[in-house]
C-alpha cells in the first residue's frame, strides 16, 4: 500500500516536472494583452465621474419620490372619500328597503288613498326594527324618523278612511266579513 | 512615492474628510492588478473596463461595511472574483441559445482581439486556458500570472481550502499541457 502511494507521488512529481518545464517558460507568464493608450491614467477620473453620476441619480430618484407624495396623498384621499360615500349610500338604501321595493311601490300606486296609512304602518315597523338595533345605528334611525315625519305630512286628515267608509267599501264589493276575521 | 499600506488606506476611507483622497490612492494601488485579473478571464478590454468600474464603485459604496475580518486586498479581490464570475454567468445565459458555445466565442474574441499582442505560443496557452471550466480557469490565472499571490491568499479570496486549490491548480496544469501538446 505504501509502495503504491509512493509510486503515485512520484508520478505526480514527474508530471509536474514535465508541465513545469513547459509552463516555466518565462515568456508564457508575460502579459500578452495591451490596453488603449493612457487607459490607466484616465481610469480613476472615469470611475470618480461615475461615482458623482451615481450620486446625482440617487438624488434625482429621491427628489422624484418626494414629488410623487402629494399625488399619492390626493389619490388616497379621493379613494377614501369615494369609499365613505359608497358605504353611506348603501346604509341609506338599507335603512328603508320596503319603500324602495318596486313591487310595493306598484301596489301602493293602485290605492293612492290608502297609501298614507299603509306607508305609516310600514315605516313604523321599520322604526321598530331599528329600535331593536344597537346605538350605533343612530344615523339610520334619524333618517327613518325624518322619513316617517315626511310620510305623515303626505297623509291629509280628510283623505283618511273612516270605519264607515271601510264597511261601505266591503259591502259594495260583497266581501264577507267573517272571511276577513278568520 | 510608495503606495500607502492597506491599514493606512482604511484609515483614509473611514475619515469623511480624507475619503476622496483615500479612494484615489486605493485606485492607484489596485487598478492594474484588478484590471488584469478580470481581463484574463473575460479577454475583451471593453467588458473588462465595465467590470473594473463596477468593482471600484462597489468598493466605494460598501467600504463602510468592511469589517476587517479579512485584509482590504482580499476583500477587493473577492468583489472582483464575484463580479467576473457573475458577468461570465450572465454572458453564458445569453449564449445558451446561440449556435456558438461560450468558449468558442471567447476563442474568436481572442483571435480578433486588437489588444492581444502576444506571441503564437502565448496564444496557444490562452486557447488551452479557455478549455477549462470558469472556476478552474480563475484559479490557474490567478496563480500562474500573478506570482505574488500565494495559495493561502487564494484560499482567503475564494473561501476554499489550500489543498483543494492546489489540486485544482495541478489538474488545470495537466489539462493545459495536454491541450498544448495536441495542437
Amino acid at each position: 500500500m505504501k509502495y503504491i502511494k509512493h509510486t503515485r507521488t512520484d508520478q505526480v512529481k514527474e508530471i509536474n516536472k514535465k508541465v513545469n518545464s513547459l509552463l516555466d517558460n518565462r515568456q508564457l507568464r508575460e502579459n500578452p494583452f495591451s490596453v488603449p493608450e493612457n487607459y490607466f491614467e484616465k481610469l480613476p477620473q472615469r470611475i470618480e465621474s461615475r461615482l458623482k453620476e451615481a450620486g446625482r441619480i440617487t438624488t434625482e430618484v429621491h427628489n422624484r419620490s418626494h414629488s410623487l407624495h402629494p399625488w399619492l396623498y390626493a389619490a388616497a384621499a379621493v379613494f377614501a372619500f369615494g369609499l365613505v360615500a359608497f358605504f353611506l349610500f348603501l346604509a341609506k338604501e338599507r335603512s328603508h328597503p320596503s319603500i324602495t321595493s318596486p313591487a310595493l311601490t306598484q301596489a301602493l300606486s293602485k290605492h293612492p288613498k290608502e297609501t298614507g296609512a299603509l306607508t305609516s304602518q310600514v315605516t313604523g315597523s321599520t322604526l321598530n326594527q331599528h329600535n331593536d338595533l344597537s346605538d350605533t345605528d343612530d344615523v339610520n334611525i334619524g333618517t327613518t324618523n325624518s322619513y316617517i315625519e315626511n310620510s305623515y305630512t303626505r297623509v291629509k286628515p280628510e283623505d283618511q278612511l273612516s270605519d264607515d267608509d271601510i264597511i261601505n267599501y266591503l259591502l259594495e264589493e260583497d266581501i264577507d266579513l267573517t272571511d276577513l276575521i278568520n | 512615492m510608495p503606495f500607502p499600506t492597506d491599514p493606512e488606506l482604511i484609515n483614509y476611507l473611514r475619515d469623511p474628510e480624507r475619503l476622496n483622497e483615500g479612494f484615489r490612492l486605493l485606485l492607484q494601488k489596485y487598478q492594474q492588478r484588478i484590471y488584469w485579473q478580470i481581463r484574463r478571464m473575460v479577454l475583451s478590454h471593453e467588458d473588462t473596463d465595465d467590470i473594473v468600474q463596477n468593482v471600484f464603485l462597489k468598493v466605494f459604496k460598501h467600504i463602510h461595511n468592511f469589517r476587517e475580518d479579512s485584509s482590504l486586498f482580499t476583500w477587493i479581490y473577492r468583489i472582483t472574483v464575484n463580479e467576473t464570475l457573475n458577468f461570465l454567468k450572465t454572458k453564458r445565459r445569453y449564449t445558451f441559445f446561440s449556435f456558438d458555445s461560450m468558449s468558442h466565442q471567447l476563442n474568436e474574441q481572442l483571435a480578433e482581439n486588437q489588444h492581444f499582442t502576444g506571441s503564437q505560443i502565448q496564444q496557444k496557452l490562452q486557447k488551452a486556458i479557455l478549455s477549462l471550466p470558469d472556476k478552474q480557469r480563475l484559479v490557474f490565472n490567478m496563480k500562474y500570472f500573478d506570482e505574488n499571490l500565494t495559495f493561502e491568499d487564494l484560499s482567503a479570496i475564494l473561501d476554499t481550502s489550500v489543498g483543494g486549490l492546489k489540486a485544482s491548480y495541478h489538474h488545470a496544469v495537466k489539462k493545459i499541457e495536454k491541450r498544448m501538446k495536441e495542437e
